[in-house]
């Protein structure tokens, strides 16, 4: 571009250039009417541009400041994070926000569009709204007694998922409790997990039914109550008036899997022993053949008494480890790992008590292990653990009482 | 202190007028020379440097650009001189060793064609009578340009920065080569119609009131008589405006 001198001055020149516009540069001794190309062109000052630079930092640092801020709350506050369907006949849909807030709440189907008709939602609080809706369920007849409150959840992840089912679930059951009798049944939308059911207080009344994707928390908790072990009889009535005169090793094996039990076959069960049905020689389990059984191993006794156990931990009996060795007595183990009777533990005499074992671990009798005797007492074993009889072992194979297993 | 207040007050003085700014530089002549010779590390040959001229402008620049929150003026020229003198620097050492055919060659050696360099020398007495004859014109342009109470300092200063508003600006001077009606009113009356330019331009009154110098000096070029300066911008009469 070709510059026409204009003006000099001693500082700086006014030149023209070919696009019409006059200019200020360096006055390299220049002439005026002088055609240049390469002058020195004077720079306008910067303050403008630096204001405006400045300002353009600070509106953009501000704009990132807000839209930072904004996306945080509006993520937490905005954005459906949970929805959870409240069906009772009408079904609703409310849909939260990452704080547990009610965003909205729709009718899903006919019934409960109806239900919401005219509904204002005085809170965002999930609990409240809920207690409104079945409120007005109940209001509308939606809702009556032994009726069923089905929430099905639909959570991002399980821990939320829990997080609300127990709440609402403990919430809910204390809310109806006082009116109604109603089923709470707490479901996963998609995954049909499960939420821990709440026990209600015993003193509970009008209980309110637990249902949990249909299992009966009674049929597989296993806080689920052993046989009145809080009622049992006395131990001292558990033993017989006359116990038979024996010592620990009143009786050396015979090899004789057949014996005699002091209180007779099969209905010898103590009869102070109430609620242990089954006394009465209605033996589940009867081994009349002969067993193996290792000359250490042996309940050769005379049990008259009550043997219960409980295994909720690691139970071994082994070597010459007795539980009332004078099996005349009351037997009760509880532990809630694994049992082994194995090698010379010995129950040894005639059973004619109660012998009830319920272990939540690994049961197991190894060798030739048995209670070989005639037993007429009562003989319980729960486990829900593994239980393993390994070899030829065998319980009360001669009984003659009850004797009930329940293995899970 | 208070000389450096004098200094501030007469660079605020400069910063609206030209020619104090002029003087300013002229009484502060001997300290540009002593940052450029800092700056170059040896003693100014002649006052004909190439570099004295850039740290002149630096110290008009410094003029224009300084404010009271940056401190004293001085050092702050002195900082806007070496600034510019570095970009000299860089832009010289670019072009080293280069040479260009569209560069002027009279003073260089014989790198470009000779053609060019013998046609200079043919066109020398007719550049010489050019220049004179584009310098008549000009200093005639600026005597017209006196009589509406503008100089080509104002215009320099009045002259949009935004290619908009420039060619806006040419619109203007368009419309009024095509109109020697309205050229002469404009001469005779020394009025700048701003509201018919505006009204048949379809441009902006405020943007016409805000360049009103610099339109006042298209405005006279484009009457009679200066048809040097016309043919300088003929890229611009040519409809160079509407590109």
């Amino acid at each position: 571009m070709k510059y026409i001198i204009m003006e000099c001055h001693s500082s700086y020149a006014v030149l023209l250039d070919e696009e019409g516009r006059f200019l200020k540069a360096a006055n390299r001794q220049y002439q005026i009417g002088q055609t240049v190309d390469d002058p020195i062109l004077m720079k306008e000052p910067g303050t403008g541009k630096r204001i405006k630079l400045r300002a353009i930092m600070g509106i953009a640092a501000a704009a990132a400041c807000f839209l930072l801020a904004f996306t945080g709350y509006y993520r937490d506050y905005m954005v459906r994070d949970t929805s959870i369907c409240l069906t009772i006949n009408p079904s609703v849909r409310m849909e939260l926000n990452r704080k547990g807030q009610v965003l909205s709440v729709a009718g899903v189907n006919e019934d409960g569009r109806k239900l919401l008709e005219g509904y204002q939602q005085g809170s965002k609080d999930r609990l409240a709204v809920t207690r409104e809706l079945i409120d007005r369920a109940i209001h509308m007849g939606y809702l009556s007694a032994g009726g069923k409150v089905v929430l099905d959840i639909d959570a991002p992840d399980e821990v939320v998922f829990q997080k609300y089912g127990v709440e609402f679930r403990t919430e809910l059951t204390d809310y109806l409790k006082e009116t109604w009798s109603v089923e709470i049944e707490i479901v996963r939308d998609d995954k049909g997990a499960q939420v821990p059911p709440v026990v209600p207080k015993e003193d509970t009344v009008p209980p309110v039914e637990i249902e949990i994707n249909g299992i009966e928390p009674a049929e597989d908790v296993p806080e689920t109550p052993l046989p009145d072990t809080g009622t049992e009889p006395p131990l001292q009535d558990l033993i017989p008036q006359e116990p038979p005169a024996h010592t620990p090793d009143h009786e050396e094996y015979t090899g004789s899997d057949h014996r005699e039990s002091p209180a007779g076959e099969g209905d010898s069960a103590p009869e102070n022993s109430p609620g242990r049905s089954g006394n009465s020689g209605h033996g589940a389990e009867s081994d009349d053949g002969p067993d193996r059984e290792d000359a250490t191993n042996s309940d050769d006794g005379e049990d008259s008494g009550y043997d219960s156990g409980t295994d909720y931990g690691a139970h071994t009996d082994a070597g010459s480890s007795s539980d009332y060795e004078e099996d005349s007595g009351y037997d009760s183990r509880a532990g809630h790992g694994e049992r082994t009777d194995a090698g010379s533990g010995s129950d040894d005499g005639e059973d004619s008590g109660y012998d009830s074992r319920a272990g939540h671990g690994e049961r197991t009798e190894a060798g030739s292990s048995s209670d070989d005797e005639e037993d007429s007492g009562y003989d319980s074993s729960t486990d829900y653990g593994a239980h393993t009889e390994a070899g030829s072992g065998s319980d009360y194979e001669n009984d003659s009482g009850y004797d009930s297993h329940t293995d899970d | 202190m208070n000389e450096e207040h004098v200094l501030v007050s007469q660079v605020y003085e400069a910063k609206e007028d030209m020619e104090a700014a002029d003087r300013l530089i002229g009484t502060y002549l001997p300290f540009i020379k002593s940052e450029t010779a800092k700056y170059l590390k040896r003693p100014l040959v002649e006052e004909n440097d190439d570099e004295l001229s850039i740290a002149m402008i630096a110290f008009h620049e410094a003029i224009r650009g300084y404010a009271k929150g940056r401190g004293a003026f001085l050092p702050f020229a002195s900082m806007l001189i070496k600034s510019r003198l570095t970009d000299h620097m860089r832009r010289e050492k670019r072009h080293r060793g280069h040479l260009s055919l569209d560069m002027p060659t009279g003073e260089e050696r014989g790198a470009d064609t000779l053609g060019m360099q013998l046609s200079a020398k043919e066109n020398e007495q007719e550049a010489f009578i050019s220049r004179d004859a584009t310098r008549a014109e000009i200093e005639e342009l600026a005597v017209k340009l006196a009589d509406f109470g503008v100089s080509f300092t104002d215009v320099a200063e009045n002259c949009p920065r935004q290619r908009r508003t420039l060619h806006a600006c040419h619109k203007v001077m368009e419309y009024a080569k095509g109109n020697p009606g309205l050229l002469e009113e404009f001469v005779l009356t020394r009025r700048f119609p701003a509201v018919r330019l505006s009204r048949e331009c379809h441009v902006e009154k405020k943007t016409l009131e805000r360049h009103r110098k610099y339109l006042v000096a298209l405005l006279v070029i484009c009457t009679n008589g200066y048809e040097i300066i016309r043919g300088h911008l003929k890229h611009v009469l040519k409809g160079g405006a509407d590109r």
